[in-house]
């Protein structure tokens, strides 16, 4: 920049810009409390991003995953051809029914408290296991259909 | 043709995600892209500020370093490009909803829309000078601010979605 003129222009410009940014609004998000899904027919993967919550129906058991990665927060994504959960920032992996198996991450990945409701399969989504702090609850945290 | 697509995603999001000297390349093709792309952009936007201050040979000798730059720039834009749409194959899902990934996407067709610009200002500059050099450097200020942003969403896309 030649002067300062120029300089506060430029940086007026971007903070301008950076100002329209969503970025706080993202982090500060007082949602529901509660998902309710149409119980899976089969075996599958349903990815929910308004709810950050992936519902998975696996030989016979319905989980529902946080979809953050637990090692640092970057939403995992299905494999469906390997048949497997990765993380899409450092790789970790995880099987069907959230089971750690490689990558940086140190728990399974993160599962929320569910029950069965008629045909509707409910997610409490306030409450949530992590597998190395409450691996009972973990286990728990299914249903069997 | 949808099944053919659904098949092709599958298919490459597999390989990428097992593959991780491929992942390496690709994500050096965009990162190395946008430093050599942005940083000679940049560079060159500084010296256009400067030399619109300057004597008219300087401004001049300005005017050819900014034509050498266009060719480095498209070609590493062209790098960043490819790369970029192997990793948005790589995991379409995500990046579909994510209004990062969408924003960054605006950020790019506005910094196009604006070298489009600079480079109509940079022939104008020839004939018409202080005119022209007024728009070089009010696209030169807007091409800075573009880039870091680019950059910014970039940075926020795998963190934030």
């Amino acid at each position: 920049m030649s002067n300062r003129r120029d300089f506060l222009r430029a940086g007026g410009c971007f903070l301008f810009a950076f100002a329209n940014l969503p970025v706080f609004e993202v982090l500060a998000d007082g949602g529901p409390t509660e998902k309710r899904f149409p119980l899976p027919a089969a075996d599958s993967v349903n990815v929910d991003r308004g709810s950050q919550t992936i519902l998975v129906r696996y030989q016979s058991h319905i989980f529902a995953f946080a979809l953050a990665c637990p090692h640092e927060h970057a939403a995992v994504k299905w494999l469906p051809k390997d048949h497997r959960f990765q993380c899409t920032k450092h790789d970790s992996q995880y099987q069907p029914n959230g089971t750690y198996t490689a990558g940086r991450a140190t728990r399974n990945l993160d599962r929320f408290a569910v029950r069965k409701e008629d045909a509707m399969i409910v997610v409490d989504l306030t409450h949530w296991f992590e597998s190395d702090k409450d691996p009972s609850g973990w286990a728990a945290a299914v249903v069997q259909v | 043709m949808h099944g053919l697509v659904t098949s092709f995603l599958e298919n490459w999001n597999s390989f990428y995600s097992n593959h991780a000297v491929i992942r390496t390349f690709i994500g050096f093709f965009h990162i190395g892209g946008l430093v050599l792309g942005g940083g000679c952009a940049i560079a060159a936007d500084r010296m256009t500020l400067r030399a619109a201050k300057r004597s008219a040979s300087e401004r001049s000798y300005q005017l050819d370093t900014l034509r050498s730059t266009h060719r480095i720039v498209l070609v590493s834009l062209a790098a960043v490009a490819v790369s970029g749409l192997l990793l948005f194959a790589a995991d379409s899902e995500t990046f579909l909803y994510s209004r990062f990934f969408w924003m960054k996407m605006g950020l790019v067709v506005a910094l196009m829309a604006n070298g489009y610009l600079l480079t109509r200002a940079e022939r104008r500059a020839e004939t018409d000078v202080m005119g022209a050099w007024k728009w070089l450097k009010v696209t030169s200020m807007i091409s800075v601010a573009l880039w870091m942003l680019t950059t910014l969403a970039g940075a926020a896309l795998p963190n934030i979605g």
